[in-house]
């Protein structure tokens, strides 16, 4: 079943960001280059339209919808022998003082058949599924949001605070090989009472239950506290949706941070997961 | 009101910290403004002293007789109104065992007085 999600920072207001997003979905090739699509406006409807997306490698019906107060488009798959479900855009606002919109792009599909990854008329969306293949596209969109408008912040944000952000944001896509690329190859990784774990691999291997049970996570900082230009502490509030029912935690987390060359040489992880793994 | 020293936020978390390792809770909820607030892991937060008390002996001190707290980073921001300890809790149980679980607080404060404290921890080995 393709599931990806990715989120980026992106250094633009959040209108801005809208603008492009909006105008990628009406006017598609104006910002993003063509990949060869032909498409095809069937109907038009207040807040969105039908569309028919035609290329060597896929042919789909969307129903795309604009939700401003949310942030979000929505390209809603129609009449597809194989799938049903939706590819989203969405921007949402600073959540704190020293934060930056926040981008993400989310494919959420679930299968009509048994077999539908298998076929071949499934490939084109395993493959826009594939991790690195979401972070290219969520990447991309920002390049040019970033390129098209004058520089939103005044106040350079700090590169450790950067780094903290951008690595917890590679950490709700559950795809933990990118999230270990932020890791020293000697980083210790303490989460709450779980034992303590070392380097990429240590986390990876620790990480199999967790991956197993949550769909994706998001991380709402309240406050990221700089110690030092190595030492920070985050508090937060993560909600977790699990696998099996969709059911959301949103649980209180408070995190002490070590960086060393712009990696992560210690993260302690203070919170009760616990509630997400019950039944 | 009057500007704090810095690291007197700090002192006033050690001292706290102190009168829980002695089990001294009316000391300790002293230290706390009227209206404050205490969270602990995922429970709601508890309101006022009187709450400070209940959530603090129902949720640390039945099961155990004693524990003690090794403070391995104490820091303050702004000034003094936020201060992070992050530790290690050595829970004494009524059988003797000791059972160390890994804790970061983060306390608001008001003056002298604590008006948030919450607890960033995962309790559940205390209760089985």
């Amino acid at each position: 079943m393709p599931f990806a999600t990715r989120s980026v920072m992106v250094n633009a207001p959040v209108q801005a960001i809208w603008n492009i997003l909006k105008e990628n979905a009406e006017n598609p090739g104006k910002h993003v280059p063509s990949k060869g699509e032909e498409i095809k406006v069937h109907e038009t409807f207040a807040g969105g339209f039908l569309r028919e997306v035609k290329a060597a490698e896929t042919h789909r019906f969307e129903r795309v919808t604009f939700d401003k107060a949310a942030g979000a488009v929505t390209f809603t798959l129609e009449r597809h022998p194989l799938y049903g479900g939706v590819i989203v855009n969405k921007v949402v606002p600073p959540e704190d003082c020293n934060a930056l919109p926040i981008l993400t792009f989310t494919m959420d599909l679930e299968p009509r058949t048994g077999d539908a990854d298998e076929q071949s008329g499934g490939r084109w969306f395993v493959d826009a599924a594939k991790p690195d293949t979401m972070l290219q596209a969520v990447n991309g969109m920002k390049r040019v949001i970033e390129a098209s408008g004058p520089r939103y912040t005044t106040k350079p944000m700090s590169p450790s605070q950067q780094v903290v952000r951008e690595m917890f944001l590679a950490g709700e896509s559950m795809h933990v090989e990118n999230f270990v690329q932020f890791y020293n190859e000697d980083a210790r990784y303490q989460f709450s009472n779980f034992p303590v774990v070392v380097g990429p691999k240590g986390i990876i291997d620790a990480s199999q239950d967790f991956i197993e049970t949550v769909k994706y996570c998001v991380h709402h900082i309240q406050n990221l506290w700089e110690i030092d230009h190595s030492t920070l502490v985050c508090e937060m509030t993560v909600d977790y949706v699990r696998k099996k029912d969709l059911k959301k935690f949103a649980l209180p987390c408070c995190d002490t941070i070590r960086l060393k060359n712009w990696k992560v040489q210690d993260l302690r992880i203070f919170m009760d997961i616990m509630p997400v793994f019950a039944d | 009101m009057a500007k704090r020293r810095p690291g007197q936020s700090a002192e006033q978390v050690r001292r706290l910290i102190g009168l829980f390792e002695k089990v001294n809770v009316d000391e300790a909820i002293k230290m706390f403004t009227e209206d404050c607030r205490y969270r602990f892991g995922n429970y709601p937060a508890a309101k006022g002293r009187e709450g400070v008390r209940q959530s603090a002996t129902s949720s640390h001190l039945t099961m155990i007789k004693g524990c003690t707290f090794d403070i391995q980073g104490l820091w303050e921001f702004e000034d003094g109104d936020v201060v992070v300890c992050q530790m290690e809790i050595n829970y004494i149980r009524t059988d003797d065992s000791v059972l160390t679980l890994p804790c970061t607080d983060v306390f608001r404060m008001e003056g002298d007085l604590i008006q948030d404290m919450r607890i960033y921890m995962d309790p559940s080995p205390l209760f089985k």
